[in-house]
C-alpha cells in the first residue's frame, strides 16, 4: 500500500508484478516461520507432556511414602499395644510390685477438680431444682450451719463403720 | 450392434453394483453414525475418559487415651490387565515366589481374557509391592486400598464391631456410627492414553473425598484388657457357656470396658462365617436376662427410699411367705426366725425383698423400677440395645403374685446395661446417668463432644448412702467364718450376688443358672460400677464362687489403677506380706 502512495502513477499490472515479485522471499520466511512456529508447538506439547509425566510419578512417589508413613503409625500402635508391651516388659524381668507403699498428699485444685468427690458435689449441684436454689439463697444459715456440721463430723467425730 | 448393446448392458450392472455397494455402505454409515449415534458415542466416551471413584478413608475409633482400636490403612494391591499379557506363563514365573503363591494359581489368573483388572494379590507388605514397583513390569501395576486394622487385637472386638468387604459397617460401633465413619469417596473423570492411563495436565474434574470423623471412646484399654483376661479366666474355670463385664463411671455414666465371651477375633479369616456372625452382637446390651438377687438392690432402695422400711426394720422369717395366692421360698431353706432388711440383703433372702416390696406396694414398687430405667433401652449408641421385659399392674398378663417374685428378680428381665446404670444411680448418691461410650466424634465436618447427662434423681442422696453401707456389709460380713468371695482387702467396697435359674418355656431349668454379681467401690467415692454375669457355670452354680471372685479380681486391679488410696492400708499391707 505504501508503494501506491509513493509511486501513484503505477498500472495495476506493475504493481502485480511488483508484489509477485516479493514471492519468493516472503513465501520461504512464511515457511520457515510456520515451521519455527510448529517446532516450538510441538516442543512446548512435548516439554508440558514430559513435566506432566514427571509430576504425575512424583505424585506416585508422594502417595507411596503416604502410604508407608500409615503403614508405620499402624506398626506404632501396634508395638503400643498393650499385649506387647508386657511381653518385652516380661522378658526384661518386669513384673507386678510384690508390695505397695501409700503415701498421702494434699491434692492440687486441678486434681481435685478431676476426682470423683468434685464430680459428685458438680452433679449434685446440677440435680438441685430452682426452687431449692432459692431457699438456700434465702436461709443462709441454714448453709452455714452445714458448713459448721460437716467440719466437726470431720474434724472430732469418729468415722461410720463402713461394715455396719 | 447386439454386442454394442451387451456391453451397456454390462455398464450399467457394474454402475448398479457399485451404486448398491455404495448404498449398503451409506445406509450402514447412517445406521452407525446416526441410529446408534448414542451407543458408540458412550463407547468413545468410555474409553477415551476415566471414571474413577476415590475411596474415602473410614475414621479411625478410639480409646479414651487415643489409642487406635481400629484404622484404616492404605496397602497396595497388586493388579494385571491380562488383555495385554503376551506371555502370561513367564509373568507368574516371576511374580509367584515374590506373591507368595502357587505359580498355578497365578497363571490362571494372568490367562484370563476380560477387559476388567484382574486382583493378582490384595494387600501386599510395604517390602514386596517395593520390589514388584522397581521390577517395571508392563500391564502390572499397584493401586492402594484400604483395610481395616486392629492395633490392640482382639480387644473390645465386640464392641468396635466389623467392617464388611464393601466398606460398611456391620455390627458394634462400626455400624451404629457407620455414617461418621465411613466419609464421602470422591471421584475422578480424566482423559487417559491409549495405555489407559490418565494424560497429565489434561482436562480432569476431580473431586476429593471427605474422610470419615474418629470417633473418642470412653473405653480405657487397660480396664478393658483386665476384664477381657478376668473374663476368660472364669470362663475356662467354669466351663461356663458365655459371660459378660461391664464396667462404668458412677458419676459420668461412661462406659469404661464392656467385655463379652465367646468373642471374635476381627483380623481372623473365618470373620465372615455362619459361625461367627452370630457373635456380632454385644449382650451387654442386647442379651437381656433374668437378674436374680442382684434386683433386691433396686427393690431395696425403692422400699427405703419411700420410707417403706429402714435397714434395721425386721419381720418374722419362718422360711415361706404367702403373698396373692403365691409362696415365696428362699434358694436355700432356712427360718432364722427375726430378720432385719440389712440381713435380707447379707442372706440374700427372697422373702425379706418380697416382704420389703409387699410392705410398699404395687404402685410404688413398679414407679420406682422404672425410674431407674428398668423395662426401656437406656439409648446408649450401641446396636441392637433390648428393652429387657417388665410387666406392670396395668398389663393384662400381670399378677399380683409377681410383685413377689419380680421383688427378688424373677419374672422381669434386664439387660447388664440397665442394671449398671441403675446401681451406679445408688453409688453416686441417687443419681441416673444416662450411659454413653462415645465421648467425641472429630472429623473434617466438625467436632461434637458428648458430655454426661443427668437423666433424674431417682433416690435421696441419704437413702443411697443407707444402702451404700448395707450393700458393703453383704461384702464385708463373714459367715460360717467364711470370707465373701468379693472382698478386697484394705478397700470398703458395696455389692450383691444373684444367681438366678434359666426360664424355659416349661419353668425354670434346674440345672442352668446365671451366676451374677454387681457392685462398687471404694464406697467413700466410687470410681467404678462393675457387673459380671457368667451364663452356666458347670462347677458350681452360685453369684457367690463363680462371679464375685471375678468382681474381686477385677476391683483389686483397678483400685489401684485408679489412685484410690486403701481405706485401711494395714489390711492390704498385712496382706502383702503374707505373700
Amino acid at each position: 500500500m505504501s508503494s501506491e502512495v509513493l509511486r501513484p502513477g503505477l498500472s495495476v499490472g506493475r504493481r502485480a508484478r511488483t508484489q509477485l515479485s516479493h514471492l519468493p522471499v516472503a513465501f520461504p520466511i512464511a515457511l520457515v516461520l510456520a515451521m519455527l512456529i510448529g517446532l516450538l508447538y510441538l516442543n512446548q506439547a512435548s516439554v508440558v507432556a514430559t513435566t506432566g509425566y514427571e509430576v504425575r510419578g512424583l505424585e506416585t512417589e508422594r502417595q507411596h511414602w503416604q502410604i508407608r508413613n500409615e503403614q508405620l503409625k499402624l506398626e506404632i500402635a501396634q508395638l503400643r499395644s498393650l499385649d506387647r508391651v508386657e511381653t518385652e516388659a516380661r522378658r526384661l524381668g518386669l513384673g507386678p510390685p510384690e508390695q505397695r507403699l501409700f503415701v498421702t498428699r494434699k491434692a492440687t485444685a486441678e486434681e481435685w477438680a478431676r476426682s470423683p468427690v468434685a464430680q459428685k458435689q458438680q452433679l449434685d449441684r446440677s440435680s438441685v431444682s430452682v426452687d431449692d436454689e432459692q431457699e438456700q439463697a434465702t436461709e443462709w444459715w441454714k448453709v452455714l450451719l452445714d458448713y459448721a456440721q460437716n467440719w466437726l463430723t470431720t474434724r472430732f467425730l469418729p468415722k461410720p463403720d463402713p461394715g455396719l | 450392434m447386439h454386442e454394442l448393446h451387451k456391453q451397456k448392458w454390462r455398464l450399467y450392472a457394474l454402475f448398479a453394483i457399485t451404486v448398491g455397494c455404495f448404498a449398503v455402505l451409506a445406509s450402514r454409515l447412517v445406521y452407525i453414525q446416526i441410529v446408534q449415534h448414542d451407543h458408540f458415542y458412550a463407547l468413545a466416551q468410555e474409553e477415551h475418559w476415566r471414571s474413577e471413584e476415590i475411596p474415602a478413608r473410614r475414621g479411625t475409633i478410639m480409646d479414651s487415651a487415643s489409642n487406635p482400636l481400629a484404622i484404616s490403612v492404605s496397602f497396595d494391591s497388586l493388579y494385571a490387565n491380562t488383555l495385554q499379557i503376551d506371555d502370561p506363563d513367564k509373568l507368574a514365573e516371576v511374580l509367584a515366589p515374590i506373591l507368595e503363591v502357587p505359580v498355578s494359581e497365578l497363571e490362571q489368573k494372568l490367562s484370563l481374557k476380560q477387559a476388567a483388572p484382574v486382583l493378582l494379590k490384595e494387600h501386599l507388605p510395604a517390602e514386596k509391592a517395593d520390589e514388584i514397583r522397581k521390577m517395571r513390569l508392563w500391564d502390572i501395576y499397584l493401586r492402594p486400598e484400604y483395610r481395616r486394622e486392629h492395633p490392640q487385637g482382639k480387644l473390645a472386638a465386640q464392641l468396635v464391631g466389623v467392617v464388611g468387604r464393601d466398606g460398611n459397617g456391620l455390627s458394634g460401633l462400626e455400624l451404629k456410627w457407620d455414617s461418621d465413619l465411613a466419609g464421602k469417596p470422591g471421584s475422578l473423570l480424566a482423559e487417559r492414553d491409549t495405555g489407559g492411563e490418565e494424560i497429565a495436565l489434561s482436562a480432569a474434574e476431580y473431586v476429593a473425598p471427605v474422610d470419615g470423623s474418629n470417633l473418642v471412646l470412653t473405653i480405657d484399654r487397660t480396664v478393658q484388657m483386665i476384664v477381657e483376661r478376668e473374663l476368660d479366666a472364669a470362663m475356662q474355670q467354669h466351663q461356663a457357656a458365655a459371660g459378660t463385664v461391664l464396667v462404668m463411671d458412677p458419676y459420668t455414666g461412661a462406659i469404661l470396658a464392656v467385655a463379652s465371651r465367646p468373642g471374635f477375633d476381627p483380623e481372623a479369616k473365618d470373620l465372615f462365617s455362619a459361625e461367627t456372625v452370630p457373635l456380632y452382637s454385644i449382650p451387654a446390651v442386647a442379651d437381656a436376662f433374668e437378674p436374680g438377687s442382684i434386683f433386691k438392690i433396686i427393690t431395696m432402695a425403692a422400699a427405703l427410699d419411700a420410707g417403706a422400711v429402714t435397714p434395721e426394720t425386721a419381720f418374722m422369717n419362718n422360711g415361706s411367705f404367702s403373698y396373692a395366692g403365691g409362696v415365696v421360698r428362699n434358694a436355700v431353706w432356712r427360718a432364722p426366725g427375726m430378720e432385719t432388711m440389712t440381713q435380707t440383703l447379707q442372706r440374700s433372702s427372697n422373702i425379706g425383698a418380697a416382704f420389703a416390696a409387699t410392705t410398699l406396694g404395687p404402685e410404688r414398687f413398679y414407679s420406682y423400677v422404672q425410674a431407674f430405667g428398668i423395662g426401656a433401652p437406656t439409648d446408649i449408641e450401641l446396636p441392637g440395645e433390648s428393652p429387657g421385659i417388665l410387666r406392670l399392674p396395668s398389663s393384662p398378663d400381670w399378677h399380683p403374685f409377681d410383685l413377689a417374685t419380680n421383688s427378688f428378680g424373677q419374672g422381669v428381665s434386664v439387660t447388664p446395661i440397665q442394671m449398671v446404670t441403675a446401681v451406679s444411680a445408688v453409688a453416686n448418691g441417687g443419681l441416673l446417668m444416662k450411659p454413653y461410650v462415645v465421648k467425641e466424634v472429630d472429623g473434617p465436618t466438625g467436632r461434637r463432644v458428648y458430655h454426661p447427662t443427668l437423666m433424674a434423681q431417682v433416690i435421696r442422696p441419704e437413702t443411697a448412702a443407707k444402702l451404700t453401707q448395707m450393700l458393703v456389709s453383704v461384702i464385708e460380713t463373714v459367715e460360717d467364718g467364711q470370707v465373701r468371695g468379693a472382698r478386697v482387702a484394705g478397700y470398703h467396697l458395696a455389692g450383691k450376688t444373684g444367681t438366678a435359674e434359666v426360664p424355659t418355656e416349661s419353668g425354670y431349668a434346674s440345672d442352668r443358672t446365671i451366676a451374677s454379681f454387681i457392685g462398687f467401690g471404694p464406697v467413700e467415692s466410687p470410681r467404678f460400677v462393675i457387673m459380671v454375669t457368667i451364663r452356666e457355670p458347670k462347677d458350681t452354680p452360685w453369684g457367690e464362687t463363680v462371679a464375685a471372685p471375678v468382681f474381686r479380681n477385677i476391683a483389686s486391679q483397678l483400685l489401684p489403677y485408679f489412685g484410690a488410696a486403701p481405706s485401711v492400708p494395714e489390711e492390704v499391707q498385712a496382706m502383702e506380706s503374707r505373700r
